[in-house]
Order: structure tokens, then C-alpha cells, then sequence
């Protein structure tokens, strides 16, 4: 019942697309998962159309479970079968508490590892800021995908997210995965952000393994406006589209078989 | 905006151990609201597509292009095909225009730094210059 996380320093490279997916791909081959978006901007939920869902009440979040205010079963979601999300209001008081109270912290960490009885994966969703409570989840992940997008400034997320693991004390081994998105075959650029980011690979996180890059394929974007996964077994209005879907969807099933959890 | 579990369900009921058999029923749900929902998806790829990309890498793969076949020509025989494809679902054209045709006009672009819009109002210019406007 492994805790799995993406996470990257650098922003908008597809973290929260990639983690999404990979729940949702285990959920369709009939594991209960839970997603917890430890990025209080909850965009998860709008990637599976259920945004609504962040709104509807106001205290159903994972900071009313932490306080004890809510069951277990009153902030969970299911927006898709056996796929289960959880929301977060405010991370930024959150980790102001976990840093002020000791006790707080060990209430978090009992509380993820109950779910692990509940749940056949944990998965967890990381804002690209850094807090106490990215700290502890980073902590309790026993894998970390680490997300780099294939470009010059993603090349200096994966750095600088090396540097934050050394400044935090948070084991570089637990990098299990160095997933690169944005790839595209024939761009200098990603190609270019590829090589550098192996060498950076093999020199700072040796142990991670780096799965095939993700393609850059604006279809997901269109996908994701219509609340519609990539595992939805959506039928595209063209076969343009079709296409570019069945391709996405083929590359992404590909990399979460060949990550191995 | 789809809003698709009307219902919570309780994962929490029983631990996963436990719930191991039961479990296999509720996942075959599907979920078929989302289907005709599709709309104007086409307009948005557009800009990506149609953006020339500024790939000097591809100058000396160039020579190359005649060998790789166009697959999706076969259909309208001619030797024109190659320039009008005819197709009922192509909505967008120089999205859905024969790829390799697509490349090629993309790397003279890249070469001659001018945009593939650019490329296309000339040929279209020319097209009319030599066959008149009727
Ligand atoms: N393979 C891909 N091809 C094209 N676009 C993508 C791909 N993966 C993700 N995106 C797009 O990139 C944008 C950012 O994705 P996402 O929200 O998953 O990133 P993130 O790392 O979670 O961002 P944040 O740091 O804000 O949490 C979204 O618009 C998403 O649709
Ligand atoms: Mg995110």
C-alpha cells in the first residue's frame, strides 16, 4: 500500500496531469486509490470534472479531518470508480500549525498511515512551494516521481529540487522515477533538455530511473477543459483528435506499466 | 462540469483486506454523460499546430523526406494527391493536411524564416497568377 508522490520545484510541468492519470489508470484496473492534493489550488479535481466538488461545502477538507472536525469519509470524493480525491483549504496555515505544534505532526502521520489500510495506493499531489507540510509528506512518501518538464527551466526545477531535497534532508534515493514531459522528436529544445537532464540524472539522483518522456499534446490540455481523463474512453469528435488521444493515452499506459509502484 | 458521482461512497467502510472481493462489481461502472460534450476543441489545437517551429535540426534530415510514404494518401489516387486531400472530417487544414507534405513545408519555412501562413499566401498567390480567377 505504497505512498507515492510527484513533486518538482518548478511549476505547471504536469505534476498534478501525470499523478492524475496514473490514479485514475490504477483505478481502472480495479485498485481503490486516494489522491490527496496536498496543493490547496485542488486543480486535480478539475482535471477529473468535479471542481464542483471543491466548492459545494466549505467544510469537508482534509484540515477538518486533521482537526478531528470530520470523519474519515466526509472528505473523500469519488470521482471515478474506486479513485477517491481528498481537497485542502489552506496549506499555508496548515504548515504554519505542523511547524508550531509538534503533536500536529504525529496526528498527520497517524492519519496517512491508517489510510494505508483503506486504500491499495496513496497518492500524493504536491504544490511546486515548499512547506512543513510538503516536508512531512515528502517524508512519508516511500517513492517520489519526480515531474521535469523538457525545457531550460525545467531543467533548473530538477536542480533546484535537488538542492531542496539536500536542504531538507529528505533522501534523494526516494526519487524512484524522473518523469520528463514535454518531449517532442523532432524540437531541439526538449531534445537538448533530455540530454542534459541524463547527465544531471546519473550525477544527482543516481538511483531514480527516467521513464520515457511524455509527449507534449495540446489534446490533453483540450481534454482536461472538458473535465474528461485521458482514460475515460472518450470518443473525440474528429479523427484528428482520435488520434492524438489514442497516442496520449497508449504513451501514458506504456510509462505507468513500466513504473513499477 | 460533468458531475459524475451523484453519491460518496465510503472507502472506509472495511479495509482493503477485507473488502478484496466485493471490490471487483463497483469498478465496472462507466460513465457515459460525458460523451457528446465535445466542442470547439479544434479551434484551440490550431495555434499549436500551425506554429512553425524554429527547428534547424531538421535542415539536413531534409534530403530525406521523399522516402517515408504518406499512408494516409493512398485514398484519392491522383498524382496531385499529394496537395489536395479531399476528406470530409478535415476541419482544419494545415492540422490535417498530409503530414509529410506538412513537414516539408515546414523545414523551407524554418529555412527561409518565413512563416508557414506566409508560405501559404504565396503559393496561393501564385496558384491564381498562373490559373486566372475564374
Ligand atoms: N503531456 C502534456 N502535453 C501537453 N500539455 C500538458 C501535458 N501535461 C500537462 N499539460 C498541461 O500543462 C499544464 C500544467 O499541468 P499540471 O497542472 O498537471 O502541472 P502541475 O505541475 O501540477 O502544476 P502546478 O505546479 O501548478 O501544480 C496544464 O494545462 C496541463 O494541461
Ligand atoms: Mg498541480
Amino acid at each position: 500500500m505504497p505512498i507515492v508522490s510527484t513533486f518538482c520545484k518548478k511549476g505547471g510541468v504536469g505534476k498534478t496531469t501525470f499523478i492524475g492519470y496514473l490514479a485514475h489508470y490504477y483505478a481502472n484496473q480495479g485498485k481503490t486509490v486516494l489522491v490527496i492534493s496536498a496543493d490547496d489550488q485542488n486543480s486535480i479535481f478539475k482535471i477529473f470534472g468535479c471542481e464542483n466538488f471543491v466548492t459545494a461545502n466549505d467544510d469537508d477538507f482534509f484540515e477538518n479531518l486533521l482537526i478531528g472536525e470530520k470523519k474519515p469519509e466526509e472528505v473523500v470524493f469519488e470521482v471515478r470508480p474506486g479513485m477517491y480525491l481528498m481537497k485542502t483549504l489552506n496549506t499555508d496555515r496548515l504548515s504554519i500549525n505542523l511547524t508550531l505544534k509538534r503533536s500536529e505532526e504525529k496526528k498527520l502521520r497517524a492519519l496517512i498511515e491508517d489510510f494505508t489500510n483503506y486504500f491499495d495506493y496513496i497518492f500524493i499531489d504536491f504544490p511546486p512551494s515548499s512547506s512543513r507540510l510538503t516536508e512531512i509528506l515528502l517524508d512519508i512518501s516511500e517513492k517520489i516521481l519526480l515531474v521535469v518538464g523538457l525545457d531550460p527551466l525545467g531543467i533548473d526545477g530538477y536542480k533546484n529540487t535537488i538542492q531542496y531535497f539536500v536542504d531538507c534532508d529528505i533522501e534523494i534515493s526516494k526519487i524512484s522515477h524522473i518523469i520528463p514531459i514535454g518531449y517532442h522528436p523532432i524540437k531541439i529544445t526538449p531534445n537538448k533538455a533530455l540530454k542534459d537532464l541524463k547527465i544531471l540524472a546519473e550525477n544527482y539522483s543516481p538511483d531514480a530511473i527516467i521513464a520515457t518522456p511524455i509527449k507534449d499534446k495540446a489534446v490533453i490540455q483540450n481534454l482536461q477543459s472538458e473535465g474528461i481523463s485521458v482514460f475515460d474512453n472518450h470518443t473525440m469528435k474528429d479523427k484528428f483528435h482520435q488520434k492524438n488521444l489514442n497516442e496520449i493515452s497508449k504513451d501514458l499506459t506504456e510509462v505507468y506499466k513500466s513504473i513499477v509502484l | 462540469m460533468n458531475n459524475f458521482p451523484k453519491k460518496r461512497t465510503n472507502p472506509f467502510e472495511k479495509p482493503i483486506s477485507a473488502a478484496k472481493e466485493e471490490k471487483v462489481e463497483v469498478v465496472v461502472k462507466e460513465e457515459p454523460e460525458i460523451e457528446e460534450e465535445v466542442e470547439e476543441i479544434v479551434e484551440q489545437e490550431e495555434e499549436i499546430e500551425e506554429y512553425v517551429e524554429p527547428t534547424p535540426v531538421v535542415k539536413k534530415p531534409a534530403p530525406k523526406q521523399p522516402t517515408k510514404p504518406a499512408p494516409k494518401q493512398a485514398r484519392s489516387g491522383s498524382r496531385n494527391s499529394n496537395v489536395y486531400v479531399e476528406s470530409d472530417n478535415r476541419l482544419k487544414y494545415t492540422a490535417t493536411m498530409d503530414r509529410e507534405l506538412r513537414r516539408r513545408i515546414k523545414i523551407v519555412c524554418a529555412t527561409r524564416e518565413i512563416m508557414f501562413s506566409q508560405f501559404i499566401e504565396q503559393a496561393c498567390i501564385e496558384k491564381l497568377n498562373r490559373e486566372g480567377d475564374r
